[in-house]
């Protein structure tokens, strides 16, 4: 399922801001290239439990979850429909 | 929106005052000159439930909420005039926020009932000499081994450090800086641990009866189940407790601050000059009308952060804000205490010059005034 617009945009206008990398796509790497960072997170975070209504765990921390757009929007849709 | 404070908030406001400024303020100005920690006064603050605000009440402790909790803080500031002591009752609070959080249900009984007692003595160790706002700089290295884990590496400014009978260590594994934080840990390590060493008490600019060390570990080995949450996420561990800390600090910031506010307000009505108080001079009210107008937003901005802690919620953008906002205004309200105080201000029997070499820390720990800006401008997106 592809992630939806808002997350895509987001990522893309604010976390990826200024940083060279090209044209992101879904399943690019988000940790590797430096895009999600440690204050990153935090406002990746913050969208998220805003946005969707949802509420991130500590135990959803995790880097498989956080490695690219398409593993973010899984993430959600875990949440969204358990 | 309702700005009330229950009746049991007042009396332990009240309480909280009258202790302080009965037990705290004896020989304060001995203990900063010779750069001595009060254990006395520890011991005092540990009996009048100060350690134990927020511990669970399953673990000994009073087990309040954040706001009530903020409030006793600012209360124990405004009272204490004790800067370092009130730097090293928030850093064991802000250790067992740590353990609270995140500890198992045995790490808790073995600690929290001794940390809330004041009985154990605990540190964060996070900073290190090229790591210091860069937190994922750090070199401090944990590598897993059969019997547990080995840390290796130092730390520097450490809070407590010197008396700390238990240390929570920021370390990481793997290679690189991960920009995620995704291989630092959290783990607790005891005095007395084999390689582990402290080192010699810093002289500072002010808080000087706060102790501040570096601290050392040399391939000190750690049973597993000293790690705190799961390995590789400490800079988690850390964004959540990092809040807390802000919400902590801005309170203490607060107490003082609304303390340089009376004083300096008593001191302007009673000083005469030219046949008329000094406080006449809108030279000088003006600087303690800032004070008051700046003591107020503050009051706002931290019982705002605090609620909303206490309704789960995630507050990086408010604990910047308000952090940066009062250490900022309690520093410069500060050395404004010291200008309408002149001369007197400039002396130390008048105190006024402690709180101002107190207050230039408020401003670097805790994130610097700098870095707050930083996380603010990355919030709004720039």
């Amino acid at each position: 399922m592809p992630a939806d617009s808002k997350l895509m945009e987001f990522i893309k206008s604010d976390l990826a801001r200024g940083k060279a990398v090209g044209n992101l796509q879904e399943t690019d790497d988000l940790i590797g290239t430096e895009i999600m960072d440690s204050l990153g997170i935090m406002k990746l975070i913050l969208f998220l439990e805003d946005n969707y209504s949802v509420k991130i765990s500590d135990e959803d921390l995790t880097l498989e979850n956080f490695s690219t757009i398409q593993s973010i929007h899984g993430l959600v849709q875990k949440k969204v429909n358990p | 929106m309702n700005f009330t404070l229950s009746d049991t908030q007042l009396i332990q406001w009240e309480s909280i005052v009258e202790f302080s400024r009965r037990e705290l303020n004896a020989n304060v100005r001995e203990n900063d000159s010779k750069g001595s920690f009060p254990m006395e006064n520890w011991k005092k603050c540990a009996e009048m439930g100060l350690l134990s605000l927020i511990t669970p009440e399953q673990y000994g402790g009073v087990g309040e909420d954040l706001l009530s909790s903020a409030l006793s803080i600012e209360a124990f500031s405004y009272g204490c005039e004790d800067g370092g002591l009130v730097h090293a009752v928030i850093t064991q609070l802000c250790c067992i926020v740590l353990l609270s959080l995140y500890g198992t249900q045995q790490q808790k009984q073995n600690y929290l009932g001794r940390l809330s007692s004041g009985e154990l003595i605990a540190a964060q160790s996070i900073t290190e000499p090229d790591a210091g706002s860069d937190v994922l700089a750090m070199r401090t290295r944990v590598e897993g081994r059969d019997i547990g884990y080995l840390i290796t590496g130092s730390k520097v400014f450490i809070s407590n450090g010197p008396l700390a009978d238990l240390v929570f260590v920021f370390a990481k594994s793997g290679e690189g800086k991960s920009s995620f934080g995704g291989d630092v840990s959290c783990l607790m390590v005891e005095k007395g641990s084999a390689g582990y060493s402290v080192g010699s008490p810093l002289s500072k600019m002010g808080l000087r009866t706060l102790q501040n060390s570096e601290l050392f570990f040399d391939e000190v080995c750690v049973p597993e189940d000293m790690m705190l949450g799961k390995s590789g996420h400490g800079m988690f561990i850390f964004n959540e407790c990092i809040e807390w800390e802000r919400v902590f600090m801005t309170a203490a910031h607060l107490g003082t601050l609304e303390r340089v506010l009376e004083k300096s307000v008593n001191y302007v009505k009673t000083r005469k000059q030219f046949g008329k108080e000094i406080g006449k001079n809108q030279s000088v009210s003006n600087k303690l009308g800032a004070m008051k107008m700046n003591l107020e937003l503050g009051k706002l901005m931290l019982y705002k952060m605090a609620w909303l802690k206490d309704q789960g919620k995630r507050v990086p953008l408010e604990a910047s804000l308000g952090k940066l906002f009062v250490s900022e205004s309690l520093k410069s309200a500060c050395l404004d205490a010291v200008q309408v105080h002149g001369a007197y201000g400039y002396m130390q029997e008048y105190d006024v010059e402690r709180d101002l070499r107190d207050s230039v820390a408020a401003t670097i720990y805790s994130g610097t005034s700098e870095m707050q800006r930083n996380i603010i401008a990355s919030i709004l997106g720039l």
